[in-house]
């Protein structure tokens, strides 16, 4: 009887230890905090509203390679704080929107980030001992009327080594992820007025508009005034912009 | 201290000499200019972008950022991340400029120039190279049975620690120094029951060879 009990509880350590040895076999890298500095930019004296797809939050990537070993990434929740902070450093205001909201008055433009496609590379497929992460974001940008101005594709690149030969593996694919997101702040941050092209003429044309009212007899620039019969198409736009 | 534990300590050193390979290693600073009396000015020490193709090893920044603030000629060290941050976005990988030339173009936006100067860095050292492991051979089998375990056979290989630095002083937006250091070394393995491991850590040399000479170049201008 004590042996057969034995015996159970052999069993029974075998199971979990086989289970906990399949468990690694997997790697999960889960991003949930993404706090970035402060940027030292000047904000666009303008306001505007955010809105994500409901393909940004919800974002999980999940890829098993054929070397074996299933690899898991969400950086939804990561992506969207990260957009919400550079925002909120490149403009006056920013005004957060749920996905099915309409464009809010008051505002001169809507951003509109979704994220498309995520990459990785590990060390056996890199031959270094480099992780590499690879995020691709759409940014549309949209007027106060709700009229689509630009859209862009946005491609972030990170990269970070394994610190130690025997592991490592969530550490090092973690920072590449989170290098991969902050660098897709930078290309935010400072590729937003050439990439969208809304710079320049219109894009100044809105600060402009938003200044105090110039002294009398100075000329003001006019508001650009967008109908949507006169917006380009989102192909124009590729066109036009990219 | 009695003559079992001279014998003992002794035996030790001799193990410890024996176990390490041979490597040859050569420093030399280059292109220098005169320098300012050090007076106590934060340095950061920085790998260049990964961008450009770079793959300095963070252990190696994180031990010459080590050595540097250790020793006679202690220099005082910006931790690398708490620059970034306080220069976000204009020191990223993607943005962080590559050459001197590009410095003063970034120092003319007074945002960026007021907070170079509110961090106190005066000088960063761009570190560019890596650790390479051209060739190797040979091999060691290891078994384990209900007798024992033990392995045989005998491997090798090649490292090659190949590292540049280069001297930013942000106040004159200048290249002030260049130092190089190239070292190289072969590990061995043999294996008869138990592995006996002769590793040559060049990189460690090359990191102590390096800071020194930095040190040297920083603390006193020579």
């Amino acid at each position: 009887m004590a042996g057969s009990l034995r015996l159970t509880r052999l069993r029974a350590v075998l199971a979990t230890a086989s289970v906990g040895l399949l468990a690694g076999c997997g790697t999960t890298v889960k991003l949930d905090n993404m706090q970035l500095p402060e940027a030292l930019v000047e904000p666009y004296p303008l306001t505007a509203a955010v809105r994500f797809g409901k393909d940004v939050e919800a974002f999980v990537y999940e890829e098993t390679l054929p070397t074996g070993g299933t690899y898991t990434i969400d950086l939804g929740r990561a992506s969207a704080l990260m957009f919400t902070g550079t925002l909120e450093d490149m403009f006056a205001e920013v005004v957060p929107v749920t996905p099915e909201a309409l464009v809010p008055e008051g505002i001169d433009l809507l951003i509109e980030p979704s994220l498309v496609a995520l990459e990785f590379a590990i060390p056996a497929q890199t031959v270094t001992k480099d992780y590499a992460v690879w995020i691709r974001y759409q940014i549309r940008v949209y007027d106060s009327e709700g009229t689509l101005q630009a859209e862009y594709p946005l491609s972030a690149y990170g990269k970070a080594a394994r610190e130690s030969l025997m592991g490592g593996t969530e550490s090092a694919l973690r920072s590449a992820a989170s290098l991969a997101i902050r660098d897709a702040a930078v290309l935010m941050l400072l590729g937003f007025e050439r990439e969208a092209a809304l710079a320049k003429h219109q894009l100044a044309g809105l600060a402009e508009a938003q200044q105090p009212p110039a002294p009398a007899g100075a000329e003001t620039p006019p508001k650009p005034a967008t109908t949507p019969e006169q917006a380009p198409t989102p192909t124009d736009n590729s066109e036009k912009f990219l | 201290m009695n003559a079992t534990q001279i014998l003992s300590r002794g035996l030790l050193f001799a193990a410890a000499v024996a176990l390490s390979a041979c490597s040859t290693s050569r420093t030399e600073m280059l292109n220098t200019v005169s320098m300012d009396e050090y007076d106590g000015e934060s340095v950061v020490v920085m790998a260049r972008s990964y961008h450009t193709g770079n793959a300095t090893e963070k252990d190696f920044t994180d031990c010459v950022a080590s050595q540097l603030r250790s020793g006679r000629n202690a220099i005082n060290i910006m931790p690398k991340a708490q620059f970034v941050d306080a220069m976000y976005p204009w020191f990223e990988p993607r943005t962080v400029p590559n050459d001197i030339s590009a410095l003063p173009k970034l120092l003319n936006n007074p945002m960026i120039a007021d907070r170079m100067r509110e961090t106190g860095v005066r000088y960063v050292v761009w570190l560019d190279g890596n650790t390479d492991t051209p060739n190797g051979g040979g091999s060691v089998s290891c078994a384990a049975g209900p007798g024992g375990a033990g392995c045989f056979g005998f491997a090798w290989w090649e490292s090659d620690s190949d590292y540049d630095a280069v001297v930013w002083d942000l106040e004159g937006t200048r290249e002030a120094g260049n130092v190089e250091t190239r070292v190289n070394g072969t590990s061995y393995l043999p294996a008869i029951i138990v592995p006996i491991p002769l590793i040559a850590r060049t990189q460690s040399t090359a990191c102590k060879d390096l800071s020194q000479q930095l040190q040297t170049f920083i603390a006193s201008g020579a």
